[in-house]
């Protein structure tokens, strides 16, 4: 009788609850979300209109990229150690179903963003000015992305 | 989140052949244990290849696993 | 073929001709491609011309889809243009990083916009053959 409790009250652990795949989501989310928080935050908005202030976001991104590059690699490879069994495991259908339901989601806030910046052009908006909005149009994306599938995760 | 129009006993039929876990089961089926949750919670609707596939693991005809809601259009 | 099946094919060749044409013209050193509102002129004429083929086409087919019974946008219709969206949304997101993150550093104006303008029509084209194919081929999720 104990064993029917054990297989109808599966423990519920949160963590175990979630996929490799749900966890590197999980991962890539927060890692996006902190370190464009700062890139954005940090950013002297004050000079964006002068010729220097490509070169100060070229400056701010190089480390950023290589950050995000690093913290993504210690995450998953720590994540793939505690979950050896499925790492390996192929997407499955349901795996599929999420990522292509959270893509479609963030297919609008990219073509509303990419034709603000082309017309932010025509304004004559300064280089550095139109590298943020394009950058912010792609990090809005990919939150809304990776957000998308982690609350479609989370749903069932 | 709107209601699947549809029940199953796949936890049931996990029992009955030998306390199958769902990780077994996903393994079995090819998908992974959180989708199997998934489904046994009626949480998520299989694919008709991954229903058969769960039917032919407990050697079971489709409706014994799967059963369609009663009053459902 | 469903109506979302035929609207895809009608948009993709809409598309070939009319971008074909447009970026043809700029490549081979057209004067509106040395003019931002010039580009701008040419480029709005060709895709308003595509609108408004695509939009006609668009209604005739979904009069002749309502004389046939069940046709309706089904679970197969939504899957795969969840499938062709998201395609789009990949190569839209690698064009971007190039125009947005690696352009500004090198290139003028007009040739930024005209690599969006490229950006944008390559990931709907791509998106679209990915829709059409899906339905021709069959497609199992």
């Amino acid at each position: 009788m104990l064993r029917i409790f054990d297989i109808t009250f599966e423990s519920y652990d949160m963590e175990s609850d979630m996929t490799f795949r749900e966890k590197i989501h999980w991962v890539a989310f927060v890692t996006m979300l902190l370190a464009f928080g700062w890139y954005f935050l940090a950013f002297p908005w004050r000079d964006a209109a002068s010729p220097a202030a490509l070169w100060t976001a070229g400056g701010m991104l190089i480390p950023l990229t290589l950050g995000i590059i690093v913290a993504m690699t210690v995450a998953t490879a720590i994540l793939a150690i505690r979950n050896r069994s499925e790492v390996h495991l192929a997407e499955d259908e349901r795996d599929r179903a999420i990522h292509w339901r959270g893509t479609h989601l963030a297919y609008y806030p990219m073509v509303v963003g990419t034709w603000a910046c082309i017309g932010l052009i025509f304004t004559g908006a300064a280089p550095a000015i139109l590298l943020n909005l394009l950058l912010a149009m792609v990090v809005v994306s990919e939150l809304l992305r990776i957000g998308a599938q982690i609350w479609l995760y989370r749903q069932g | 989140m709107a209601k699947l129009p549809f029940t199953n006993d796949i936890r049931t039929l996990r029992f009955l052949a030998g306390e199958m876990t769902q990780g077994d089961l996903g393994d079995r089926v090819g998908v992974t244990r959180q989708t199997i949750a998934a489904i046994e919670q009626g949480k998520y609707s299989p694919s008709l290849e991954v229903a058969f596939r769960i039917a032919h693991v407990f050697g079971k005809p489709l409706e014994a696993v799967f059963q369609w809601g009663t009053g459902t259009n | 073929m469903t109506y979302k099946e035929k609207a895809s094919w009608l948009m993709l060749v809409a598309m070939v001709l009319a971008y074909s044409l447009y970026f043809g013209l700029i490549i081979t050193g057209h004067p509106a491609g040395k003019s931002l509102f010039a580009m701008l002129w040419l480029f709005g004429t060709i895709a308003a011309t595509q609108a408004v083929v695509v939009i006609i086409g668009c209604i005739w087919l979904a009069i002749e889809a309502r004389k046939l019974p069940r046709a309706r946008i089904d679970e197969r219709d939504r899957a795969i243009a969840a499938r062709g969206t998201a395609t789009f949304y990949y190569v839209l997101l690698t064009a971007m990083i190039v125009v947005g993150v690696v352009m500004p550093f090198t290139e003028p104006p007009i040739k930024i916009v005209n690599t969006a303008l490229f950006g944008i029509v390559l990931a709907e084209l791509v998106g679209l053959i990915v829709v059409v194919t899906s339905y021709r081929r069959g497609w199992h999720g």
